[in-house]
């Protein structure tokens, strides 16, 4: 039996690879299997990029279409430190890098970074497309099989209604968690290690000829003058005083946000318009 | 180490390579100890200090209780079993106790800060079934199972404790069970077929169902779940006891699948527990290691069913409060097993006047309802603070008018529906033989494979390894 099934378990691997080909498609579920999916781009499909966005959920709202010559390697609900680690293993590097602030506490995910750096699963996914997160066969049921049912589209529009929707019920209890984070007692034993640590990649970037930008996502505004919002302000400017720093804009006061972090995607349009604009100014990227 | 990290697979074809070599078969115990204490020691080289020591209150005291040296047997079994528990309360309990009962200083801090050394729940217990069995001589005759030589029962009750495959998750392994296996092991005598299909299902139950549902139910979280409809808080309740089984019945597959390619039997942990119709049943199929453990070495000490009625519902609520606290230094554990002795009582209760009643439909509707209670009892595990717990039923109550989010929904049925899948042919395959199903064997264990290498979730630890 047992060498039954390995010989069936070739077969249909080989069907499978036969019929990505013929269908290539690329899919999610969630967001960890987003992060994954952005990093195994960057890693086997982009030969060469320009600029480079390293950043968290919250830089992952800048809306991509607006950035032509820009690739948004921001992972949601990890931190800066996971996309760098990326960066680092890299052969081709971009001219330029624009690192995120909001997010300097959150140390990296280990997991992720034995997912993404592992030799093995590297060499596997490189060669064959089989085995990319992008590409998984009960993915791709899900989305073209199960909604297709008669009576889930309806549904599936209510949902993407609610989704998109800037109401959050949740909102009060999701902004007073925040105020109270960021009012929080710094720590600054943490906050030492986590800007050596930056120091560390920033050097490593800026040894190989990489321009490091950094730049601060808008919050709710609430937030914005509370203790940790103004001390990673500081450190950033202090820390990284040769580096330019795009600042938060000065309409700061029109950023509600979802849930007091992440920009509504009507936030998010005029953000990435400033963004760019800035961008264009320190960096002096030039669009045909 | 990880069943589910290729060191460990390294590990395991090394160890096996070496294991089976005919030369070295006269120290197959001692290649697997070592292979055992680098397993262990991957991650955290000082926790063998730990495990090496737990092993050695077991050794001796079990060694002098064997070999008769000892005139106070009694004495050094209590010693024995106290000392177990003592360690245990001390690495898993301290912070609790002093959270509960002491005041803020520098002691309680200091106890709170103790890290949770991995799988010290299960070879803390295994220690205490040797020292009692040992003692109690019911299940082996000392002198068949305990070495005059010390070293020798130093090195076979080391590899009883410390036998990797079950050493961090269980299943939870009787020395009854165990020591009397400890011989010679051939290649030839490996049953390929059982380890084959115990290891492959093992891990698609981990990495395809448990992996991908846990970023599903990863929701289930305060206060992110106040936002949602209550179709798919119910849908996240019932993924979650999806995960946890498939998570733990996986890891104990791998287990006994991987003790088997050593010539080692381990006893079934799980035997399809959804299907259970009373709070009894599914004990006797929910992590059986632990609740055979539990009633072996705790109810019927404390006098199980023997002692009356009354005696008897407390003595199955305090194995119940205990079996709960065991897996987790938090009240809501011990709450959680609270909640299923009180099951347990209520259902004895009644159950002794009534005869149970067999119809099937009659039966569907109890499972459904066992499966239903049993998977709001695992909130308790996901949301630690009883208070979020409540929340959380009430928003299920409270959400109806919220759109139901299709996208968790059917994603939570479709990784949920292998589990289902499996428990229904079951079912059917105790109720009618099929033996043309039986022979496609190798194109499910097939398929499963495939999903293993194209469909698995992003890793995660194990959930019962915080336990």
């Amino acid at each position: 039996m047992v060498k039954k099934s390995v010989a069936f378990t070739m077969f249909l691997l080989i069907c499978w690879w036969g019929f990505i080909k013929k269908n290539p498609f690329s899919l999610s579920l969630h967001q960890w299997q987003d992060n994954i999916i952005n990093a195994e781009k960057f890693i086997f499909d982009i030969d060469s990029i320009d600029n480079l966005i390293i950043g968290s959920s919250l830089a992952a709202r800048l809306q991509m279409d607006s950035l032509p010559n820009f690739h948004n390697l921001s992972l949601g609900g990890q931190s800066i430190f996971d996309g760098l680690n990326i960066l680092k293993n890299r052969n081709r590097l971009p001219k330029n890098v624009f690192i995120e602030t909001n997010v300097i506490l959150r140390g990296e995910n280990a997991n992720f970074k034995k997912i993404v750096s592992s030799p093995i699963l590297n060499l596997l996914k490189a060669n064959s497309p089989i085995f990319r997160s992008d590409k998984q066969p009960l993915v791709l049921f899900k989305k073209k099989v199960i909604y297709k049912l008669k009576g889930v589209l309806e549904f599936q529009e209510n949902d993407r209604t609610l989704v998109t929707k800037t109401d959050n019920p949740i909102f009060g209890e999701m902004l007073a968690l925040q105020i109270e984070d960021y009012s929080k007692k710094i720590d600054t034993i943490v906050m030492n290690e986590q800007f050596e640590n930056l120091k560390n990649h920033v050097e490593f970037l800026e040894a190989k000829g990489i321009n490091v930008f950094f730049f601060e996502m808008p919050v709710n505004h609430q937030l914005v003058e509370l203790t940790k919002a103004k001390y990673l302000r500081y450190r950033v400017n202090n820390e990284f005083s040769n580096n330019d720093f795009i600042t938060l804009p000065k309409n700061i006061k029109k950023y509600k946000t979802r849930d007091g972090l992440h920009l509504t995607s009507e936030e998010s349009k005029t953000y990435t318009d400033y963004f760019k604009n800035e961008a264009i100014t320190v960096a002096s990227i030039l669009y045909d | 180490m990880l069943f589910n990290s290729f060191s460990f697979i390294g590990l395991l074809l090394i160890t096996m390579i070496v294991y089976y070599i005919p030369r070295l078969s006269k120290h197959q115990v001692n290649i697997l100890i070592i292979s055992s204490l680098i397993f262990y020691a991957w991650n955290n080289v000082s926790l063998v200090t730990l495990l090496l020591t737990s092993a050695g209150i077991n050794i001796i005291t079990s060694y002098f209780i064997g070999t008769k040296k000892t005139s106070k047997p009694k004495l050094l079994a209590w010693f024995g079993v106290g000392s177990n528990l003592l360690v245990l309360a001390f690495f898993k309990y301290a912070g609790l106790i002093s959270l509960t009962f002491l005041k803020d200083n520098s002691i309680s801090e200091f106890l709170v800060s103790i890290p949770l050394p991995i799988g010290i729940s299960f070879f803390t217990f295994q220690g205490i079934s040797l020292v009692v069995d040992v003692y109690k001589e019911n299940h082996f005759k000392n002198d068949k199972i305990v070495s005059k030589s010390f070293i020798v029962h130093t090195k076979n009750t080391l590899f009883f404790i410390s036998f990797f495959p079950q050493l961090v998750a269980g299943p939870i392994v009787k020395s009854h069970e165990f020591l009397p296996q400890i011989k010679r092991k051939r290649f030839n005598e490996i049953s390929w077929e059982k380890c084959f299909s115990e290891i492959v299902l093992g891990y698609f139950l981990k990495m395809v169902v448990a992996d991908n549902l846990k970023d599903f139910t990863f929701w289930i979280a305060y206060p992110y779940f106040q936002g949602r409809d209550s179709y798919s808080l119910i849908t996240m309740l019932f993924g979650f006891s999806f995960q946890i089984y498939a998570d733990f019945a996986g890891y104990s597959l791998i287990a006994i699948g991987v003790a088997r390619l050593f010539g080692y039997n381990l006893k079934d942990n799980f035997f399809f527990p959804y299907i259970s119709s009373s709070f009894k049943e599914f004990w006797k199929r929910w992590h059986i290691s632990l609740s055979s453990f539990l009633q072996e070495y705790l109810y019927i000490p404390l006098g199980g069913n023997k002692k009356g009625k009354t005696r008897t519902y407390v003595n199955l609520m305090i194995t119940m409060m205990l079996g709960g606290l065991w897996h987790g230094a938090g009240w809501s554990y011990a709450v959680w097993g609270g909640f299923h002795g009180l099951a347990l009582a209520i259902e004895r209760f009644f159950m002794s006047n009534k005869q149970q009643n067999q119809r099937i439909h009659i039966r569907a509707i109890k499972t459904l309802f066992v499966f239903f209670m049993i998977s709001l009892a695992w909130l308790l595990f996901k949301l630690p603070e009883f208070s979020h717990v409540i929340e959380y039923v009430k928003c299920i109550l409270q959400n109806f008018d919220k759109y139901p989010n299709i996208d968790v929904i059917t994603s939570i049925l479709l990784y949920s529906s292998p589990v289902i899948l499996h428990h229904l042919y079951h079912l059917y395959a105790t109720n009618f033989q099929s033996r043309s199903i039986h022979s496609l064997r190798f194109a499910f264990y097939g398929i499963l494979i495939f999903f293993i290498l194209t469909n698995s979730g992003i890793p995660g630890s194990f959930i019962y390894f915080q336990f």
